[in-house]
């Protein structure tokens, strides 16, 4: 369906002309803020654990020239705010290619404008006017939507290491009796795999905890990008923003060192109370492409001796990187199935959609998502 | 409405089936809102559009969101004088 005739379909489900409607759908500006905020509690109330106007106004810009890299888009029927869709300035790259592109995320609709077909016009809406937009992840309820409006790339793919396997063997074993007894056993054999698979990981390299990005990271990006792959482009600036200035979740990102040069970083969180994290999750790491199998192996094996020692029952990690995913399995990180692990694309220019489709791999992170609560 | 444009509750099924993108089979008068993967915000969209284009039949907001199940889109039909009694 075209974005004229849904436009018009909708506007007369809600009351308007189709003029009305474009006008309505606008970039948030401060005094939608407060509106926004609201909304979103009605929504998600009891699963935000952040501060939220922080974590809205590091997003988006609301009409400032604040810390967002994108806009807020509000849909304001008759005084009232009826919806909301994030936005992510990005550019999409491959060899000497990039398309600049919009992100969407944060989709949010009134529950009295529910039925109507608002999110999904909305999304269309954002689409023409991004020219070419790109959506990482879904759940439940936009997956269907993603389904229809973009054009659905294979799923990204998680990977899960287990440490702890009490939890996992009882729901196997049906009880807790026999996945205690036997628990030991299975993190025995886990803890004699981890030490084969991660021997003499770190070799010459010299890892270091990183508190910033800076001009080494800029030599480092130049060096990782490697020109068959579809990415986002990154510079330390976005970096910055997204690993070191995030109020809704603090990362620790470790830097790999040969003699002397950055090859390499790995950001990590955890998920769960801070003083007895569940999990350890491996957010975004960029290697140097002439050493990429080494060092990489050697932040996950530093990210996993860190996620042992501070108790965690297992390091997960979503990746879009076929090369990454390889090694992942090699060093023992098992495949699990997420249905919602989605990535899709929408380009008005069919020729550059047909590129984005079907020519070579791709590499995206968590860090280009906007998944760091969950 | 133009008896001609009419249609019966099997074809009105088979229309939604298609509106929801979801196998004939799961379209039922008793079936509900959500249990329909196809029929969320793309879908109410659809059914606008065909509801709009087949019989001239405007869906307005209020009355797409108290639809919550199969039955209640065949009754709005038959109430336009969409669907053979």
């Amino acid at each position: 369906m075209s974005v004229d005739r849904m436009t018009k379909l909708v506007a007369r489900a809600v009351g308007l002309s189709p003029q009305q409607l474009l006008d309505s759908f606008i970039p948030g500006a401060a005094e939608h803020l407060a509106g926004v905020l609201e909304l979103r509690n009605t929504l998600f109330g009891a699963s935000i654990h952040w501060d939220d106007k922080a974590y809205m106004t590091w997003r988006y810009r609301f009409g400032s020239t604040c810390a967002g890299r994108g806009d807020c888009w509000v849909l304001v029927l008759k005084g009232r705010l009826a919806g909301m869709v994030g936005t992510e300035e990005v550019e999409l790259e491959r060899g000497a290619e990039r398309i600049p592109a919009w992100s969407t995320m944060d989709i949010a609709i009134d529950p009295q404008f529910e039925g109507s077909g608002l999110g999904s016009w909305m999304n269309m809406r954002l689409c023409q006017a991004a020219g070419c937009a790109l959506t990482i992840g879904s759940n439940e309820k936009s997956l269907n939507m993603i389904t229809r409006t973009f054009r659905r790339l294979p799923n990204r793919r998680s990977f899960v290491m287990p440490i702890r396997f009490q939890r996992i063997l009882s729901k196997r074993l049906g009880g807790p009796a026999l996945a205690n007894l036997i628990a030991p056993f299975v993190e025995g054999l886990a803890r004699l795999w981890r030490w084969v698979a991660f021997l003499g990981a770190t070799g010459a390299l010299e890892l270091k905890p990183l508190q910033s990005f800076d001009g080494d990271t800029t030599d480092l990006l130049q060096r990782s990008v490697d020109l068959s792959e579809w990415t986002l482009s990154r510079n330390i600036e976005f970096l910055n923003w997204r690993l070191f200035a995030n109020p809704r979740v603090r990362y620790a990102v470790t830097g790999a060192f040969e003699g002397g040069v950055l090859m390499g970083y790995m950001a990590t969180m955890q998920r769960g109370d801070r003083d007895h994290p569940s999990s350890t999750v491996l957010i975004d790491w960029s290697i140097d492409q002439t050493r990429f199998r080494p060092v990489f192996r050697a932040l996950c094996a530093d990210a996993v001796r860190a996620a042992v020692n501070q108790g965690v029952g297992a390091i997960e990690v979503t990746a879009y990187h076929p090369r990454s995913e390889a090694l992942l399995h090699r060093m023992g990180f098992l495949p699990r199935y997420k249905a919602y692990d989605t990535i899709a694309v929408y380009s008005i220019d069919d020729s550059r959609l047909q590129r984005l489709l079907g020519s070579g791999p791709w590499f995206v992170t968590a860090a280009n998502t906007d998944f760091d609560d969950l | 409405m133009d008896a001609s444009k009419q249609i019966n509750e099997r074809e009105a099924l088979e229309m939604l089936a298609e509106t929801f993108a979801e196998p004939p089979e799961n379209i039922r008068p008793e079936v509900e809102r959500s249990t329909i993967v196809g029929w969320d915000s793309m879908g109410a969209l659809m059914l606008m559009a065909e509801l709009d284009e087949r019989f001239s039949i405007e869906l307005n907001a209020e009355t797409s969101k108290k639809m919550q199940r199969i039955g209640d889109v065949l009754e709005f039909l038959r109430q336009k004088g969409a669907l053979k009694s």
